[in-house]
């Protein structure tokens, strides 16, 4: 933009020269308690509830208990400057966040405040949010069609994602849920080439919620050495940072999601944690007296995350006819990966409990798994997806239909098989092949694969090519034949990136025989 | 700035018995004059002692019966003993500020701050207080205060809205305004 100097005194001028010098009123109180990020305000009479209060400084602050004769806020910033009786001001405003495609690349806190030490966000006082907002309605939704690919094997194969779906990760700490998530990020860049101006693209909102810093830290490089931050949004409120700003921060990463989604277009959306988010909300509902229900937290510990998740969703094609208001393209959608961590696998706790009964099914990792070296350590057994099965893609759902039975089948049986008895055939065969399909899962970390990729891969297991292959030749088999075919039948591989590839015989003919030609390359 | 007095519930229950017993005796300037001596003396250090838990209550009560054996209303005389056998003598300091808060709400008068740069004279204050008194249709009763930091003008505090008429006021309005101008 080219500012002349000129111009701006002029405005500059305009602005003193009509300014009104009358006298203002505010509605004022007074601080009566402060401490631990929460004040109570004595006046404020005509507060609402969840309204900016401004303290001494310009501290902002949230009304969240409105009682008969005082106020109780959260303090949004450092509250060592707030006093004893200093006056607090009402904004008459709701907490709103910029958004918009300045945001993209950058990483900001609940507020969305830079955070990143590369300037400011050229947002204008327009693209502002208010970070409550209502989920779509029952007509302005669709169902989920379209998948929303993670580049893992296990998951596209078997627990589908589709776009609109909320997806829960659960898992122990350090079984892989954070590195789940960055791999779906990066792989979305297979969607539209990582430019975030094609439609196509899929834009990613990360929010990490009472995380380490260095954690964080350690994300966007990942992102950033791969290309993945050009469509990405790092909405960070990290351990060291107030309660309010982490239980706050997940509504601000959806208000940013949701603008995207408003104009058409597709959005992933990962919550890393939930469970620190509810202990963060505990806190401040705890220290406002809010009374203590199961394990402490307070009544709307339910409401907190469903009024959140049901803001992921599948937007009609004709949204836009129907609320032209608020939707500025129909078809868009938001999809969810909410995070939440388990203490020794116990998903019967509260917090999991409940966000497993709000989400369209759970991808369960599991520690065990993960230190017997199945990576990424997905529990396929307990692991769901409600929905996503009209997502998967066609070709993957005809190559991946058998993979769930075989896997249930070599769990079973590998339980028998220690008792070292003789075995028959049948058995054995079984034995073998899910042996194959489990070392085919796994997986390294970084490296997403595309959907063509991932169906050749599986269809070598299923199909019964790797039966001949050594267990432990598996995963350079697997890799040599992706690169044989993309490099000898990149036309097939073009064609099965494309969703609405259906497998055909004649496909599985030309993948066969590749299959088989390789194979004959492979033991020479 | 004082902070806004807080009451307790109970407080404020006893305190509303106290007043509508004493205006149905029409006695209410009577029961005033106790309450103002009263909460003078609670703030004092006589008043720390007649809080202090290692007194008995018993010895309290003598104790403000033989110093206002004379000077009471009998109403305030019995309100300290109903108090008392109530177990509810710590409600005693905060009882003055219920009573007064209902006594101006029986008079209408509204009470406020003021706060000047300069010490205002008793003219201004006397045509803010009928200005204000004009807005609101109440007695308007203003408290001054002075403080430098608001350059020039006035502000009022009134029943939880501010007026800000200052200086500093005017200078941080238009800050805001050159900031988020559109260029």
């Amino acid at each position: 933009m080219e500012l002349n100097p000129s111009e701006v005194t002029s405005v500059l001028k305009a602005e003193i020269e009509n300014f009104q010098s009358e006298a203002s009123t505010e509605h004022v109180g007074q601080v009566l308690q402060v401490g631990d990020g929460v004040a109570r305000i004595y006046g404020l009479e005509h507060c609402m509830m969840s309204e900016l209060v401004e303290f001494r400084d310009g501290v902002m602050g949230v009304a969240l208990n409105l009682e008969e004769d005082n106020v109780g806020c959260v303090l949004l910033g450092n509250a060592s400057s707030v006093k004893e009786g200093d006056i607090v001001k009402s904004t008459g405003k709701v907490i709103s966040v910029p958004t918009g495609d300045e945001l993209l690349g950058r990483v900001v806190n609940a507020l969305g405040e830079p955070m990143d030490g590369r300037g400011v966000i050229q947002t204008s006082s327009d693209d502002l949010r208010p970070i409550e907002q209502t989920a779509p309605t029952v007509v302005e939704r669709e169902p989920v069609t379209e998948p929303m690919m993670s580049g893992i094997k296990s998951i596209d194969a078997m627990i589908p994602v589709g776009r609109g779906q909320r997806e829960l990760i659960i898992g122990d700490r350090q079984t892989g849920k954070t590195a789940l998530i960055i791999d779906s990020i990066i792989n979305q860049k297979n969607t539209g080439g990582g430019d975030p101006s094609n439609p196509e693209q899929v834009l990613c909102v990360y929010n990490a919620i009472g995380q380490k810093q260095s954690t964080v830290v350690e994300v966007l490089r990942r992102l950033e050495e791969a290309g993945a931050m050009s469509y990405t949004i790092i909405v960070n409120a990290s351990a060291s940072e107030e309660a309010s700003m982490q239980f706050l921060s997940p509504y601000s990463a959806t208000a940013m999601a949701e603008r995207f989604r408003d104009a058409g277009r597709h959005v992933l959306i990962a919550y890393d944690d939930l469970t620190k988010q509810a202990y963060a909300y505990r806190q401040v509902m705890l220290l406002l007296r809010r009374p203590p229900g199961r394990e402490a937290y307070p009544g709307d510990v339910f409401n907190l995350h469903s009024k959140l998740l049901e803001r992921s969703a599948k937007l009609s094609r004709n949204a836009h006819e129907l609320n032209p208001e608020k939707y500025s393209a129909g078809g868009g959608s938001i999809t969810a990966f909410p995070v939440v961590e388990t203490q020794e696998g116990d998903v019967s706790a509260y917090v999991p409990t409940n966000v497993i009964s709000i989400t369209d099914g759970q991808i369960f990792l599991e520690s065990d798994l993960f230190y017997s070296g199945v990576r990424p350590a997905v529990n396929v057994g307990i692991s769901v997806s409600r929905v996503g099965g009209a997502a998967q893609t066609p070709a993957m759902k005809k190559v991946a239909g058998g993979l769930r039975i075989n896997l249930a089948q070599f769990r079973e049986l590998e339980a028998f098989a220690q008792f070292g008895s003789d075995l028959d055939t049948a058995t054995q065969q079984a034995l073998t092949r899910g042996a194959r399909l489990v070392e085919l899962l796994k997986q390294g970390q970084y490296v997403p694969l595309k959907n063509s990729e991932q169906i050749v891969s599986i269809f070598a297991g299923t199909s019964g090519v790797l039966d001949d292959i050594e267990n432990a030749q598996v995963p350079s088999f697997v890799e040599g034949l992706v690169e044989h075919m993309n490099a000898n039948h990149a036309d097939v591989m073009i064609e099965l990136d494309q969703w609405k590839t259906k497998w055909t015989d004649e496909l599985e003919g030309t993948v066969k025989s590749a299959c088989e030609t390789f194979s004959g390359q492979f033991s020479a | 700035m004082a902070i806004a007095a807080q009451s307790t519930p109970a407080a404020s229950r006893y305190g509303l018995a106290l007043f509508e017993a004493a205006n149905s005796q029409s006695a209410l300037d009577a029961v005033q004059g106790d309450m103002s001596l009263l909460g003078t003396v609670l703030r004092s250090d006589v008043g720390q002692a007649l809080t202090d838990p290692r007194w008995s209550t018993a010895a309290k009560l003598g104790a403000i019966t033989k110093a206002f054996s004379s000077g009471l209303h009998p109403l305030t005389a019995d309100f300290i003993k109903v108090l008392a056998r109530r177990k509810r003598f710590e409600l005693l300091p905060q009882v003055p500020v219920v009573f007064a808060r209902l006594l101006d709400e029986h008079h209408g008068i509204l009470r406020g701050q003021l706060e000047a740069a300069f010490a205002v004279s008793d003219e201004t204050l006397a045509a803010v207080e009928a200005s204000l008194s004009q807005e609101t249709a109440k007695k308007v009763v203003l408290g001054t205060s002075v403080n430098e930091s608001l350059l020039g003008g006035i502000c009022v505090t009134l029943a939880g809205i501010l007026y800000d008429g200052s200086v500093l006021g005017q200078l941080n309005r238009m800050r805001t305004r050159l900031e988020t101008v559109e260029l």
